[in-house]
């Protein structure tokens, strides 16, 4: 089709280490180089946000992950959704150390550089964060994609 | 390209139109908000640094160079 990028399937689900409770390192902006950062703005414990980042439009996410901008004790949601299918959507465990935290899309290297995971999609992609508690910027959503 | 914002929820958010028809959608963070993110970054480029531990190896390479030509004077 005209102006579609449909090189494959597309990802129905991810799993990695943090899809069932993982919680470990996940940057700190030493990757920043390689992601945009946005915190995550105003949370309601328990609830994902509004999706703080869309796309409607063709296009490859490189990079998803979140983390704690503190060391207080709270879990952490991240759901990516790709044309409309939910791809992960993991809470961490208890994370108490700052810059921990959940990768959804990506690898973390030698905890200073983040290795990009191309997922395609066709139409739309959108990315959640959640936190156990009600909260605002504590969390830190990065994310690398482009628009095809 | 067209770029505007809308408020949803309370929240700011920018939205690109682009010339190929994508519409992204990205929550705004205000200056205070790159204020804190910055600072995250400044912070990170000190803690990852990866020549820290060849820098620090470096140095007491040097201060062991310096004892022994001292000692080989004697």
């Amino acid at each position: 089709m005209a102006g579609t990028f449909n090189p494959g399937a597309i990802a129905k689900s991810i799993v990695n280490y943090y899809s069932s409770g993982g919680v470990q390192y996940a940057g700190s902006a030493g990757i920043a180089a390689l992601a945009k950062l946005i915190l995550s703005g105003a949370l309601t414990a328990g609830a994902y946000s509004a999706a703080l980042v869309s796309v409607s439009g063709p296009g490859v996410l490189n990079l998803a992950y979140a983390y704690a901008n503190d060391a207080t004790s709270r879990t952490m949601g991240l759901k990516v959704v790709l044309d409309g299918t939910t791809v992960f959507d993991a809470v961490s465990d208890a994370c108490t150390t700052q810059y921990n935290g959940v990768i959804a899309v990506g690898y973390n290297e030698s905890n200073a550089i983040l290795a990009y995971q191309p997922l395609v999609f066709n139409s739309t992609m959108a990315l959640y964060v959640k936190s156990s508690l009600s909260e605002t910027d504590k969390i830190t959503l990065a994310y690398a994609y482009e628009t095809r | 390209m067209e770029t505007y914002e809308v408020t949803e929820n309370g929240q700011v958010y920018t939205v690109t139109e682009g010339a190929f028809g994508h519409i992204t959608k990205e929550l705004k963070m205000s200056d205070e908000q790159k204020a804190i993110l910055a600072a995250q970054a400044a912070q990170a480029a000190q803690v990852s640094d990866p020549l820290a531990e060849i820098k620090t190896r470096l140095d007491k390479i040097d201060a062991d160079l310096a004892v022994i030509k001292l000692n080989t004077k004697k």
